[in-house]
């Protein structure tokens, strides 16, 4: 029993599905001649990145989604999970905090390695948050972006997506009421380091041994440490590719029907890590006051919980659960092809221009972490003249102010599109390049490029800021990230409908 | 309040070598073709000259930095030879240079020279542009057309013209360049375009398609000045021209940075005309300036650059250029000589090559495309992007004008 137990919860949450579609049929034409089984896989869609997000912009944008992200105040602690974060060794939730807008005295976290890591990072989190109570708030986020072999069952199944928690004393909407795990060296599938895939066992033997033998002992103890039984889980969230599993479950250990919760497969696919989470933010979407979620994460081993929601649920309102969020009106079909060379399964002639040095110099990077991460101008502090970049000379020409500015952040500014061009000529790993002036509403503007988006947005529109991977750098590995334009408002489920 | 430089410095001889794909030399070769022209036009010895300018925009593309490369290959006297760049104004601020030495007294004769051997790169267009390690951070990958391209966006919101209708100005633009670059013998693209061919070609950066684009080219241009009394004394009265005006207005960051600036003018090129204007003596630029030889590194550059420099009012660009008031036979012919678009950009050299055109129309040295008695004539040469540039205006006029 720790000091924090008694107040510690939930207090908002938010979930990001990239636009980016692959319609697996379309990907099942491609690849249904190497394995004519895929096929029978050959209906929805999946949600992918674009070719400029992974699971550190999704991670930021999930963390952005949250309701009221503007009001969350100061967080003590970020935990990342993903098996794909970009880094292995470059603290990724150090990357996603400032772009989130969290301090420099927070504490951060990656846990990786397993499809459980989610579940792990959650309640790490919430242990964290717990320990000594208060006023502390922290942050889990999860994203994942597996990438299968062309031609594998994991290529046709998985999805890009992230999910985040943020945990506090007050305010909760749903609680941890018990928490159970086992760890077993179950090998269904492994990657080694730096390799691009993993391989897997048979389905059957996963189902039968893995999922069928390792899981029940684990739902069915965390219910008994909840004090409760299997026919009081209202909502029981557990995710795998394989089909039938949940339910072969939720038979096997008694829990009703209808309480296995979508897995979302036919609207998006299984987001690796990410999944259970995305699973948990949409039943508290749906979720009514006193009801019990049953949540499992499932990889070399199972960590399972048992959660409450506080009569404070109802605060949430009727919001955008998963399924709207990824049958919205802001999807985009991608050419399989197009995806291959994505992810670089596909290594197409981008033309001379591609052979420039994108080098980063770190040093100037680091020089200019807030201005880039946090998207931070300056504020004159005599005509009160928005600025970027930051200077310490105002460039209003009726000003000149010399000083130093104060830090205005942009980055939940809206803007307007001043000037445009879809240009055909510059390196884009995604051609056309679009780019053009934005003017915030505090006056500000900067040059950036667009993104997501089919058609270049006319001038005049409205416009929103997305953290994204601004160059790749084919020769040292690395990619910087910065904020691009985006033009439609994707609904997020901090959103209410 | 300064005296400016109006008839303290005369061009006494130019050169500029025929531009285009010059498979066939370096850069090197391009200077001393343009530099034998010109010394012969002077009626000098290399000897005689006592300072020179090199401009070279892209050494990482030519014959690298400093200004040796010019020394050696045109085996000047160890006299100062000073490099200078500033993008695609890099050829008249090599002049700059080398006039005001004369006008100093520093030099007696002083050499301007621009080259630039864009052909190497192995492909079609200019490299990509290396903005430093702190706006890369940030800035998209701009191409030259796409960061010219934003103006046409910015100019059809501002003043309600709609695509089609500004599209057909702007081939209009570019079919008078090509009118004219056809009758030119050192112009890099020579062939006639017809309206339709330009309006339909593929997209570069939209709404620029390929023909609305100048060349990308190899090519030297140069200019020997002195001041008037040594022109005399070299028996060149009758066939020198004067410099009359020579200004540079350099972005400060209020375009980028500041929400005073529409995105549709040029800042710069206004603030250089305007002083150039009152240097030269010029009250009512239209109705004073013979031809004029402008920086249409693109199309939509031309149009907006004709309300930058007070030639049309607000807002009339469009129907001044398709009423051909800036056609060979229209009120103020611009770019007899093809051009950026025709006559090609090696960047370092266009500052000059304009130059070079004026001079020889002024001359009356231009044959086919020779005006009737021009007497005053305007450079403007502009560097960088619409949101952050470098722009040079020249005017330059017969003595006693």
């Amino acid at each position: 029993m720790v000091k924090g137990d008694e107040t510690t919860g939930i207090t908002s949450f938010g979930v990001y599905i990239p636009s980016m579609r692959l319609q697996r049929k379309a990907l099942a034409n491609e690849v249904g001649w190497i394995n004519p089984a895929l096929n029978a896989y050959g209906s929805g869609v999946r949600a992918i990145c674009d070719f400029d997000e992974d699971v550190i912009t999704m991670a930021v944008e999930a963390v952005r989604h949250c309701n009221d992200a503007q009001a969350l105040g100061e967080i003590s602690a970020i935990v990342a999970a993903s098996t794909t974060f970009p880094f292995t060794d470059r603290l990724n939730a150090s990357v996603v905090a400032p772009a989130a807008g969290l301090s420099d005295s927070v504490q951060a976290v990656d846990i990786a390695s397993t499809q459980r890591a989610g579940v792990s990072a959650f309640r790490v989190a919430e242990r964290l948050c717990a320990v000594d109570g208060a006023s502390r708030q922290v942050l889990c986020v999860a994203a994942d972006r597996r990438r299968g072999r062309p031609g594998s069952l994991v290529e046709m199944t998985s999805a890009d997506a992230a999910a985040a928690f943020l945990f506090g004393n007050e305010n909760v909407i749903a609680r941890v009421v018990a928490h159970k795990v086992s760890t077993v060296d179950f090998v269904d599938h492994y990657r080694r380091a730096n390799e691009a895939y993993e391989y897997g066992w048979e389905e059957r033997w996963i189902r039968d041994e893995g999922y069928r033998k390792i899981a029940p002992p684990v739902l069915t103890s965390v219910m008994e440490a909840a004090g409760i039984s299997a026919e009081d889980i209202d909502h029981f969230i557990f995710s795998s590719t394989i089909r039938g599993v949940a339910a072969g479950l939720a038979k096997a250990i008694d829990i009703r029907d209808d309480a296995v919760r979508d897995d979302f497969q036919d609207v998006m696919g299984e987001a690796g890590a990410a999944h259970p989470l995305l699973m948990l933010a949409d039943t508290l979407c749906a979720a009514g006051a006193g009801e019990k979620i049953l949540i499992a994460g499932f990889g070399q081993g199972c960590e399972a919980m048992v959660l409450e929601t506080t009569p404070l649920i109802e605060s949430v309102g009727v919001r955008h659960g998963v399924r709207a969020l990824a049958q919205s009106d802001h999807q985009i079909d991608l050419p399989f092809i197009r995806y291959l060379s994505f992810n670089g399964q596909l290594d197409p002639d981008f033309g001379p221009r591609a052979e420039t040095d994108r080098k980063t110099a770190l040093s100037a990077a680091y020089r200019h972490a807030n201005e880039v991460a946090r998207l931070i101008a300056g504020k004159c502090e005599k005509c009160g003249t928005v600025q970027f970049p930051k200077a310490k000379n105002c460039v209003n020409p009726n000003c000149g102010h010399e000083g130093e500015q104060t830090d205005h952040a942009l980055a939940q500014e809206s803007a307007i599109v001043k000037t445009v061009t879809t240009d055909w000529l510059g390196f884009s790993r995604n051609p056309p390049n679009r780019y053009g002036m934005v003017e915030f509403e505090s006056g500000a503007r900067m040059i950036m490029n667009f993104t997501s988006a089919l058609d270049e947005p006319p001038v005049g529109s409205e416009v929103s800021m997305v953290y994204r991977i601004q160059d790749f750098d084919p020769y040292r590995k690395y990619h910087r990230y910065s904020w691009k334009a985006r033009t439609c408002v994707t609904p997020y489920n901090g959103e209410k409908k | 309040m300064t005296s400016g430089i109006r008839d303290k410095v005369a061009i006494i001889g130019m050169g500029c070598s025929k531009f285009g794909e010059r498979f066939d030399c370096d850069a090197q070769d391009l200077m001393l073709e343009a530099f034998i022209e010109a010394r012969a036009d002077a009626g000098i010895e290399t000897s005689e000259i006592d300072a020179a300018w090199l401009g070279h925009a892209m050494p990482e593309l030519g014959m690298g930095p400093t200004a040796t490369p010019a020394s050696v290959a045109l085996r000047l006297q160890n006299i100062p030879v000073t490099r200078v760049e500033n993008a695609c104004a890099t050829g008249t601020e090599a002049l700059r240079g080398a006039v005001y030495a004369v006008a100093s007294g520093a030099a007696r004769i002083a050499l301007a020279i621009g080259v630039e051997k864009l052909k190497d790169t192995g492909f079609g267009g200019l490299p990509e542009f290396d903005f430093g390690p702190r706006a890369s951070l940030f800035a998209p990958s701009m191409s030259a057309p796409g960061g010219f391209a934003q103006l046409a966006a910015a100019y059809g919101a501002k003043h309600q013209v709609n695509a089609a209708d500004l599209k057909r100005a702007m081939a209009h633009v570019s079919w008078k360049s090509h009118e004219n670059g056809a009758v030119n013998p050192k112009a890099h693209l020579r062939r006639r375009v017809d309206i339709d061919t330009i309006m339909k070609a593929p997209m570069i950066a939209a709404p620029l398609g390929l023909f609305d684009c100048c060349g990308v080219s190899d090519g030297a241009a140069c200019a020997i000045v002195t001041t008037p009394d040594v022109a005399a004394s070299l028996g060149k009265k009758q066939e020198t021209v004067m410099v009359k005006a020579l200004q540079l207005a350099v972005s400060n960051g209020v375009e980028a940075s500041h929400s005073s600036w529409d995105g549709a003018t040029i800042i710069t090129t206004r603030s250089a005309a305007k002083r150039a204007y009152s240097e030269a003596g010029i009250e009512s630029p239209r109705d004073a300036l013979s031809l004029i030889e402008v920086h249409d590194c693109f199309s939509i550059t031309e149009l907006v650059t004709m309300e930058d420099l007070f030639l049309s009012e607000e807002g009339s660009a469009p129907a001044d250029v398709l009423d051909g008031f800036y056609d060979r036979d229209g009120g103020i012919p611009c770019q007899v000589d093809g051009g950026l678009k025709c006559f090609g950009h090696p960047i370092g050299a266009s500052g000059l090559r304009m130059a070079y055109e004026i001079y020889t129309q002024l001359l009356g040295r231009a044959g086919e495309r020779q005006l009737s008695n021009p007497v005053l004539g305007l450079t403007h040469n502009l560097g960088g992007f619409p949101h952050e540039n470098v722009s040079g205006i020249g005017i330059f006029g017969l003595p006693g004008v």
